[in-house]
């Protein structure tokens, strides 16, 4: 491996019983990379990734990470629904400090101090007492971003993190995102359906169909209309918003 | 007059201090591990398991020997089985708890029916009985509740992270399944312990009350927890004790009586946001 921060998916095929939601998938994530994951709904990017993550097993192949790599985390956007739940913004964020702590976990002032320093730098410290439930679309999914970013990631896997929020609240978002890995280096893998907004951010766009299709620049990206109406309609769009 | 007096009366017993006791024990553990229950949506697992008590106490009865410790070993197992069919088998949990549940009820009106002749003393199991509770029970709710307790108190940031989302805390090296297994296992001797004083029918209410109740408040997790725990002690005591003044059900009384602080706390939260 060249360095502590890349991923190489090799050969990576995932099963769903017999159904092959990923085939022999290769790409490398380099370091400070920020690739946008795209292809139509039950294309397997979300199945990648939680091969990436560890969540899925693999059927075939390997993912090659060091174990030095951290990697934080943001689920889609809707899969956190439950407005009941009663905790607050500070026990959520404090989550993500929990991966390298030894039994008994506790936290200590290092995992505040970490906790104040994302809170403040995602503009949330007033939410931090909070409970989660009660907040905003956007507000929550920026909890969620704190909490993902507290344990100080190299690399920022996302699914869908927009999908729930309005165009506004995404377009914050994203440049949000590009701050991240422009002023921290952090790398970034996004799964999303909204490259037209996505697109101006990434440095990188991985097409896939169960197998990947397209590995390249979003301007290339744009240029490949035999692949598919899905990047046909998107190139179109981004035409029209350059022309407006 | 009459029923302070059968109030006063009431410390003068020793059963009455072994149910209060178990009570106590039984309000802590099954509340500490009733608010990750819940909020993992297993709510109804308390309810599945109490019917796999029902048909294990059937089987300790038909068997003529003690029927808890028949009941222990068959809860935790169901318990578990419960659990796994819910990871592995693309089966929701509340089929799973379905599935176990009907079939351990009709096992055990099964066994009630071909044998005969115990059915008073599953009657007592059905719904509890204070004048049941042995040394034993005190000292086995004891030990239970504070193996609940310290092992929440180990486990808590851990526990907290996968209730809240499973995945996350998975990406974040935290052991989902064994901490499921450690509350499957929890969830299981915490029923069976609540089986004497409460009954197999009433005993899931335990698990849900006082963690519903909690919520109502809008706190935050560890607050959510205490405030079940407090409120879960404070309906046990009285519950117990109005069922020895007015000589009703134990179990019930205090079903009945976290219903009503149930009802009475949602009304004030939905007057208080109604004037807001």
């Amino acid at each position: 491996m060249d360095s502590k921060h890349d991923i190489i998916v090799n050969n990576l095929s995932v099963k769903y019983h017999q159904f092959e939601a990923v085939k022999d998938v290769n790409f490398k994530v380099n370091n400070k990379d920020f690739i946008a994951i795209v292809g139509p709904n039950g294309s397997g990017k979300t199945t990648l990734i939680k091969a990436l993550l560890g969540l899925k097993s693999i059927a075939s192949g390997t993912v090659l990470k060091s174990k030095l790599l951290s990697v934080g985390y943001l689920p889609q956007s809707t899969a956190l629904q439950d407005r009941q739940f009663p905790a607050t913004v500070e026990e959520v964020i404090l989550t993500g400090r929990l991966a390298n702590k030894k039994f008994p976990k506790r936290y200590n002032q290092e995992d505040y101090a970490e906790m104040i320093k994302v809170l403040e730098y995602l503009d949330i410290v007033a939410l931090r007492k909070k409970r989660i439930g009660l907040l905003s679309g956007g507000q929550q999914q920026r909890v969620l971003l704190a909490r993902a970013l507290v344990n100080k990631p190299d690399v920022l896997i996302m699914d869908e993190p927009t999908s729930a929020l309005d165009q506004s609240i995404r377009d914050q978002f994203y440049k949000l995102i590009k701050m991240l890995n422009e002023e921290i280096d952090m790398t970034i893998l996004l799964v999303t359906h909204d490259i037209a907004s996505a697109g101006d951010y990434v440095n990188r766009v991985i097409y896939m169909d169960q197998t990947i299709l397209f590995d390249g620049p979003f301007r290339e990206f744009c240029e490949q209309k035999e692949l598919s109406p899905f990047i046909h309609t998107h190139a179109l769009r981004r035409a029209k918003r350059s022309e407006g | 007059m009459e029923y302070l007096e059968l109030l006063g009366n009431a410390f003068k017993y020793t059963f009455m201090w072994r149910a209060l006791i178990v009570g106590v024990a039984i309000a802590l553990s099954s509340s500490f591990i009733g608010s990750f229950l819940v909020l993992k949506k297993f709510s109804m697992i308390g309810h599945g398991l109490s019917h796999v008590a029902f048909a294990a106490v059937a089987i300790g009865l038909v068997l003529n020997t003690a029927p808890l410790l028949v009941a222990m070993p068959v809860v935790v197992l169901v318990s578990i089985f419960i659990l796994k069919l819910n990871e592995s088998a693309n089966m929701h949990g509340d089929a799973a708890i379905g599935l176990t549940a009907t079939f351990a009820m009709a096992l055990g009106t099964t066994l009630a029916s071909v044998s005969g002749g115990f059915n008073l003393d599953l009657f007592s199991y059905l719904f509890g009985s204070i004048l049941t509770i042995k040394s034993v029970d005190v000292v086995l709710s004891i030990i239970v509740s504070a193996v609940v307790i310290i092992v929440v108190f180990l486990f808590y940031y851990d526990l907290f992270a996968m209730t809240y989302d499973e995945q996350f805390a998975t990406v974040n090296k935290i052991k989902s399944k064994r901490l499921n297994l450690i509350l499957a296992i929890l969830t299981g001797i915490t029923i069976v312990i609540g089986i004497r004083a409460i009954g197999t029918i009433l005993i899931s209410s335990f698990i849900v009350f006082p963690t519903v109740i909690a919520m109502q408040f809008n706190k935050g997790f560890k607050s959510t927890i205490l405030i079940a725990a407090a409120s879960s002690l404070v309906t046990v005591i009285i519950g117990l004790l109005a069922s020895f003044v007015f000589d009703l059900p134990s179990g019930s009384s205090i079903v009945l009586l976290n219903g009503f602080v149930f009802m009475g706390v949602y009304l004030y939260n939905r007057v208080m946001q109604t004037q807001k």
